[in-house]
């Protein structure tokens, strides 16, 4: 047989396998995953023994459940994007519609190295910022608000990337016909732009906050810890569920918190998976 | 008016975003300094010893785990991703390819932790009980979990850059009578030699830039593996504990150098991309 | 007295040169067409009468051009001339219809309200009478919220020249705005175009010389961005 044709066959082969075993490890892990989960499935999951109105504004301390971590990783992903995006729209529009030559070129290679940005870095940033901050403060620590500036500035490349990219891919004619219409620059952009952009930038957005929610490198320098319930300030330390999750592979109290450590992966893998369609869909309504 | 305050607003918001790694850069070597200025220290970096209180801060065993842990776990997730992009392009049968990116999209949706988290409670405890492999925590589990977390992400990256072509010369495949395979193995692939390359330079980054993994499953011993069952430990896992146990000033210096060496990798990454697609701009 | 007055114009965009030498004069009030195939310049040149190659890279314009509009003398490329304030008095209609992602009433009430912010109860008589000009009235009064992706071709294509004339041009530029639709919605837009020579300076782009001496008053013909005779 010709070599060309046995390396043909071995290739549809090869890939044909490769994507039954990915399809059986998705498989592997969500029922590995549920069955640790089984235990700790129950109406308990979230408040353990505590009442569960009181323990969901943080009245009465939770300690067997996961609501001060999922609470936890709420408020950090809600403050980060709302950093975030303002600040990356903003900057979007700068280096789609201002934003020219030289300059231009040098603003798309800073954001996009620190996109490349290890999140650990991101994280050691915060925490310089407070070995410095102590120099003014003595009692500056970290924090929650510390760890969403530096979540923030971990999906802020992306936001920026998704922004400019989605106002570079509007058709040449929409950007034409506004200005035949004497839009000035400014209102082109704004009313024009913008909204034909949006849904671009919503579904860049939603991947961001899939970033932010799964993130455990940034926020393991910069204010996370095991147990604190929830937090009483911006400056108060918080819990977060990723990190819950990495802290119980390492040890734990007993098999209730294991399941709930599988509990809790099952419920980011679902969150991740939720945020994942809608921007698949939304990209696709955009496209179309 | 309302004019110049939109193209100000845009370009302060431009300015913060771009100086951010500016002030990244800056503060690593500004509270460096201390280490800077020590030319002992900074001789010790080189080598492989760490003991902190000793002064000895060598971070060469950690940069070279860095390195043997993303080489071979891209060895393991760049010909999958690749072959799985292949099947996603029209090696598979229409309705199963796309149920593949689906799947695929799925994949690389679940967060790094919890294939860290699955791994600890899965693949280590096979590697330590059934294989008997020492305490399975292990430069070979963490290649393992890593290259399977990085498979799907490859692959997508691969089928984006590939598909426009692909999609271009179908029709002229067909007429030649090529089958699919042949078109995207001995045409499409060729022609996307440089595509081909970025995508593992840019997934090189995201593998070294990798702390969970290492730190959860890699086992953290700070000398050099003999062999993939033993452990390693990288730079950003390094950066991790050291900053989690250590208080003393050699421990942080070290740790900004750690940094430095990982986004001087990033920085290599970035250009290395950049100069591909430049000439690739060139020849069109 | 001509509406539009050029000397000498060139157009280069980087190293291809577009247009050279154009001297024409183009009268007011009347349809004037610009006939020639395609490549010819035509469409080049209708975008330098309102600025329209500003933002491409590399695009020079030099030579001589003159608009009057409410009387005044301008000159669109001096210094002085803002290109927004120019485009909101030479309206444009393109080959094929450009409209705003949004419903039909979207369409005219957006850029109504930021160019000349009239006030509320003004809107809606503005909106009327600029759909009546453009014949849709009948068509879309009852459903102003619909997309305008909803409309057919031809009713597109009316939409945006009821968007031009909505901000109450001096002069209107259209661009082939026949060639994307078939024949019975080319002829509304040709009788359409007709009736509103009256009102307007009207210069159109076509390469269609049947429809060029049907419709027009005076015919321009291009070739490789010089004219051929005038």
């Amino acid at each position: 047989m010709n070599p060309r044709t046995v390396i043909e066959r071995t290739v549809v082969a090869l890939s044909t396998l490769l994507a039954a075993a990915f399809a059986g490890l998705l498989l592997l892990i969500l029922g590995f995953l549920l069955m640790g989960a089984w235990p700790a499935l129950n109406g308990r999951l979230l408040f353990g023994d505590a009442p569960a109105w009181p323990a969901l504004s943080g009245q009465v301390p939770v300690w067997d459940g996961l609501w001060p971590a999922l609470a936890g990783s709420l408020m950090l992903v809600t403050l980060a994007i709302g950093i975030a995006l303002p600040l990356s729209i903003a900057a979007g529009i700068h280096q789609a519609e201002y934003a020219r030559g030289r300059r231009g070129r040098l603003a798309y290679t800073l954001v996009d190295l620190l996109a490349g940005m290890p999140s650990i870095v991101m994280g050691l940033t915060g925490f310089m910022l407070i070995l410095l901050l102590r120099n003014i403060l003595p009692e500056a620590n970290t924090s929650l608000l510390l760890a969403a500036c530096c979540v923030a500035l971990l999906v802020l490349p992306y936001l920026v990337q998704a922004t400019r990219v989605s106002l570079h891919q509007l058709p040449a004619e929409l950007r034409l016909s506004a200005q035949a219409l004497g839009l000035s620059q400014s209102q082109a952009i704004l009313h024009v732009y913008l909204p034909a952009a949006s849904p671009g930038i919503l579904s860049g957005c939603i991947l961001a906050i899939g970033r932010a929610l799964e993130d455990v490198a940034v926020i393991l320098l910069t204010g996370v810890v095991a147990e604190t319930g929830l937090p009483g300030s911006l400056f108060d330390k918080f819990e977060a569920l990723p990190f819950f999750i990495m802290v119980t592979a390492a040890e734990y109290r007993d098999e209730a918190q294991l399941a709930r450590a599988f509990a809790a992966a099952l419920l980011l893998m679902s969150l991740s998976a939720l945020l994942f369609a809608t921007a698949r869909q939304l990209q696709k309504r955009s496209l179309s | 008016m309302s004019e110049r305050l939109l193209a100000t607003a845009a370009a302060f918001a431009g300015g913060i975003a771009a100086c951010a790694v500016f002030a990244i850069l800056a503060l690593l070597l500004w509270l460096g300094l201390p280490l800077w200025r020590d030319p002992a220290l900074l001789i010790s970096l080189a080598g492989s010893s760490w003991n902190p209180a000793a002064g000895e801060i060598g971070l060469a065993s950690m940069a070279a785990g860095t390195l043997l842990l993303a080489a071979s776990a891209l060895l393991l997730a760049y010909p999958c991703g690749l072959l799985l992009a292949l099947s996603t392009l029209g090696l598979a049968p229409r309705p199963l390819a796309a149920a593949m990116r689906t799947l695929l999209a799925l994949l690389s949706g679940i967060p790094t932790v919890v294939y860290a988290f699955v791994s600890v409670w899965l693949l280590v405890p096979w590697l330590r009980d059934s294989l008997g492999l020492g305490m399975g925590y292990s430069w070979l589990a963490a290649a393992l979990t890593l290259g399977v977390m990085l498979t799907p992400t490859v692959a997508l990256l691969l089928s984006g850059a590939l598909s426009p072509t692909f999609t271009r010369l179908q029709a002229a495949g067909d007429a030649l009578g090529l089958s699919r395979v042949q078109l995207l193995l001995w045409v499409v692939l060729p022609a996307e030699r440089r595509a081909l390359l970025s995508a593992l330079l840019l997934s090189s980054g995201r593998a070294v830039g990798d702390t969970l993994i290492a730190l959860m499953v890699s086992g953290n011993a700070i000398w050099l593996p003999a062999n993939p069952t033993e452990p390693l430990r990288t730079l950003t896992a390094h950066i991790a504990i050291t900053l989690a146990a250590d208080t003393q000033s050699q421990a942080y210096a070290a740790i900004y150098a750690a940094s430095l060496l990982l986004l001087a990798y990033v920085a290599l990454v970035h250009f290395l991309t950049a100069s591909l697609s430049d000439e690739s701009a060139h020849r069109h | 007295m001509s509406a539009i007055r050029c000397h000498q114009l060139s157009l280069a965009i980087g190293k291809r040169q577009l247009l050279s030498n154009i001297s024409l004069e183009l009268p007011g009030n009347k349809l004037s067409v610009l006939l020639g195939p395609s490549g010819s310049g035509k469409t080049s040149f209708l975008r330098v009468l309102n600025r329209l190659h500003d933002d491409t890279a590399g695009a020079r314009v030099s030579g001589e051009l003159t608009l009057s509009l409410s009387g005044q003398t301008i000159h669109p490329y001096h210094h002085g001339t803002d290109p927004v304030w120019l485009r909101r008095r030479v309206g444009m209609v393109f080959q094929h219809p450009n409209l705003l992602p949004g419903s039909i009433g979207h369409n005219l009430r957006l850029p109504v309200q930021l160019v000349k912010n009239p006030p509320r109860a003004e809107l809606a008589q503005r909106i009327e009478a600029a759909l009546r000009e453009a014949q849709l009235w009948d068509e879309v009064c009852m459903r102003l919220d619909a997309p305008a992706a909803s409309l057919s071709g031809g009713q597109q294509q009316r939409l945006c020249l009821a968007r031009a004339l909505i901000l109450q041009p001096e002069i209107l530029l259209l661009d082939e705005p026949t060639v994307s639709l078939d024949t019975q919605a080319s002829s509304d837009i040709e009788a359409l175009i007709t009736s509103l020579k009256c009102r307007y300076t009207l210069v159109m782009v076509s390469h269609n010389p049947v429809q060029a001496k049907r419709l027009a008053d005076k015919i321009i013909v291009f070739r490789d961005g010089s004219l051929v005779d005038s």
